[in-house]
């Protein structure tokens, strides 16, 4: 028994080492990292180190746009979305959302709030319904009137590189942002700028 | 040598014990309950237990036809979209599982999906978008169509289905020149179908072609009479799907006596196309309607990569030759062990998405605006499917939508589908 254990000893060292480094490489992990900071693409799809540098370059723009020195009192701007004409499933809802948190923290602009208007006036005729006494109803007539829209469009353009012998598929992908603000009562597109986002991924043809 | 040749004999059973030739039980059960007309239960069964990630392709896509057959688009849709992420995963040759098929069979290797049936995933991805009322959804899904279309347009350029179904999608958010483009080449690849020259020449005028219009107009002088009712109209868009695809069978070539190679085919079986009859406030109106075949496609399809599947089937029996050969030398009973290991393996991979159906039908109706009565019925080899919607709502310039299965995998009475409520979506022009 003793010469069986000194003669797999050895072995039973290695494959004991094996497994551990095994179980280590396999084993889940979790890190936090800052959004801030990160820049990590996986692959060359639309991310969210792409939304912060569409919302940072726009915002940025839109704050030292000269339509602010041509206004007496702040703006008053509703959001009508922005259209996703790319071929990914990408909720640009949290653009314009970030956009408008970053305009609002910066205090030049004031915003009203369209998705919320069907519930405004359901609140509106609720409390008109009898059921809050007068003294506690809001006034009607009283929402802010827009005077501009904003809104945009969301593009991309994917290249595949053609069909040869090769060990690795490489995508191309151009992403296009176009934001407007459009003067309600004139028509007149008043600011407008875009963001252009290229990124090529490479992805191995054969793994194991 | 005999060690080595067990050591082959091992590996070999030991490839074959790693796979079964047949499709996961789970997914057999849930397809079995999805025929027997309960949606719900087969949905249930597919959340309840995993299968081999070689199968997990068709498990997604089975779960989102069959939660959309059951009328719950979300859940289909949540399917769908996993199945999209997986397919990104798969696109890529794993020589593992190449080594393996290779003494084996196409069993041992992970469902990738006939190219047909990735086009149809988008399909469905439309119609569950545009049921759920976010036509934008639809869109993103009609521009990853066309990208398909774009790359194997000789084999998908017979959906025509889809094709419609891609350009309604562009429609509905408003992108009419992608959508117009989608209906020339529908229109060419349908042999200037009537159908698809009624719904692209108000498009056409619209966007001021003119010489386009004039092609349409021209199509469609001979077959549709000009009996759209008048004053305020909307229309109905059905989707219907009806019966159930063939299966892929085996296809054997003997080429000797202990030698054979197995491999899948879709039957040359002919079945006509659909035809479509519609009555609305009861009087009779000329449909606009668009169909496909799904096995006309899937066929093309499998036969598109039918020199990669011969050329792997010429290296699996010089490989399985070899084996054989060396046991031979071995001995004579070595020799008739292998062999027969090897024709026990030889089994075509006749994974198919099979809920789905033998034909999609667009079926567009232009109503008054108000209630309508509509009778819609559809016509196949076998029987006729009936359609009979009452008190559809329709308003003015809007769309209205309805998705059906119809024949085989239609839900029973004790398994309602969710009451779909008609959705609307972009302004629809008036015809010209």
């Amino acid at each position: 028994m003793i010469l069986l254990n000194t003669r797999y000893s050895g072995l039973l060292k290695i494959a004991i080492i094996g497994v551990s480094l095994l179980t280590v490489g396999c084993a889940a992990t979790t890190r936090s990292i800052d959004p801030n900071e990160s820049t990590v693409h996986y692959d060359a799809s639309y991310d969210f180190s792409d939304k912060k540098e569409i919302v940072n370059k726009l915002t940025d723009s839109l704050m030292n746009t000269t339509l602010m020195g041509r206004e007496s009192a702040k703006p008053i701007i509703v959001i009508y979305g922005i259209a996703n004409e790319t071929a990914e499933h990408i909720n640009t809802g949290g653009i314009s959302d970030d956009i408008r948190l970053k305009l609002i923290q910066a205090g030049e602009y004031r915003f009203v709030n369209r998705k919320q208007r069907d519930n405004t006036l359901a609140e509106a005729d609720f409390q008109y319904a009898g059921f809050v006494p007068p003294e506690q109803r809001i006034i009607e007539g009283r929402q802010l009137g827009a005077n501009y829209i904003l809104a945009g469009t969301l593009r991309s353009i994917e290249k595949k590189q053609p069909k040869q012998w090769r060990l690795n598929r490489r995508k191309l992908v151009y992403y296009s942002m176009n934001l407007e603000l459009t003067n309600i009562q004139t028509g007149e597109i008043s600011w407008a700028d875009n963001v252009e986002i290229a990124r090529e991924s490479s992805q191995p043809i054969i793994g194991w | 040598m005999a060690l080595k040749l067990r050591h082959c004999a091992a590996l070999l059973c030991a490839a074959l014990s790693l796979q079964s030739c047949a499709t996961t039980q789970v997914i057999s059960d849930a397809r079995h309950q999805f025929y027997e007309g309960n949606p719900n239960a087969a949905i249930e069964i597919l959340n309840s237990e995993s299968v081999s990630s070689r199968d997990e392709l068709l498990l997604l896509l089975d779960k989102g036809l069959i939660a959309h057959t059951a009328g719950n688009y979300r859940e289909s849709s949540l399917a769908f979209l996993r199945a999209s992420s997986l397919l990104e995963q798969l696109n890529i040759v794993s020589v593992s599982q190449q080594s393996k098929s290779l003494v084996s069979n196409d069993w041992a290797s992970t469902y990738k999906g006939e190219l047909s049936e990735l086009l149809w995933l988008h399909s469905f991805q439309m119609i569950n978008f545009l049921m759920l009322g976010e036509p934008e959804g639809a869109a993103v899904e009609a521009r990853q169509a066309i990208k398909l279309y774009n790359e194997y347009n000789d084999v998908l350029k017979f959906d025509h289905f889809t094709r419609a179904l891609i350009a309604l999608s562009l429609e509905s958010v408003g992108d009419y020149d992608g959508a117009f483009i989608e209906y020339k080449k529908l229109f060419d690849d349908s042999n200037e179908s009537p159908a698809v020259a009624s719904i692209a020449l108000t498009l056409a005028k619209r966007l001021g072609r003119e010489n386009d219009a004039n092609r349409f107009q021209k199509a469609l002088a001979t077959h549709y009479s000009n009996d759209t009712p008048t004053g305020q109209t909307g229309e109905l868009v059905l989707f219907a799907q009806t019966g159930a695809i063939q299966p892929k069978e085996a296809g054997n070539l003997f080429i000797s006596d202990d030698m054979f190679a197995s491999f899948p085919i879709y039957p040359d079986y002919f079945t006509p196309n659909v035809h479509v009859d519609v009555t609305a406030n009861n009087a009779t109106i000329e449909p606009v309607a668009i169909n496909v075949q799904l096995v006309d496609v899937s066929r093309r399809a499998l036969a598109d990569r039918g020199k990669r599947i011969a050329a792997k089937q010429v290296l699996r029996l010089a490989a399985k030759k070899a084996l054989v050969d060396i046991a031979g030398k071995e001995g004579e009973a070595w020799g008739a062990l292998m062999g027969a290991l090897m024709v026990a393996s030889e089994q075509a991979d006749t994974r198919s998405w099979e809920t789905l159906p033998a034909h999609f039908s667009m079926i567009r109706i232009r109503l008054p605006e108000g209630i309508n009565d509509v009778r819609v019925q559809i016509h196949d080899a076998n029987q006729t499917h009936d359609i009979v919607l009452h008190n559809v709502s329709i308003q003015a310039r809007q769309r209205t939508y309805r998705s059906f299965r119809l024949g085989a995998g239609t839900p029973t009475a004790e398994s309602p589908i969710q009451p779909a409520a008609a959705v609307k979506d972009a302004v629809v022009d008036e015809p010209a």
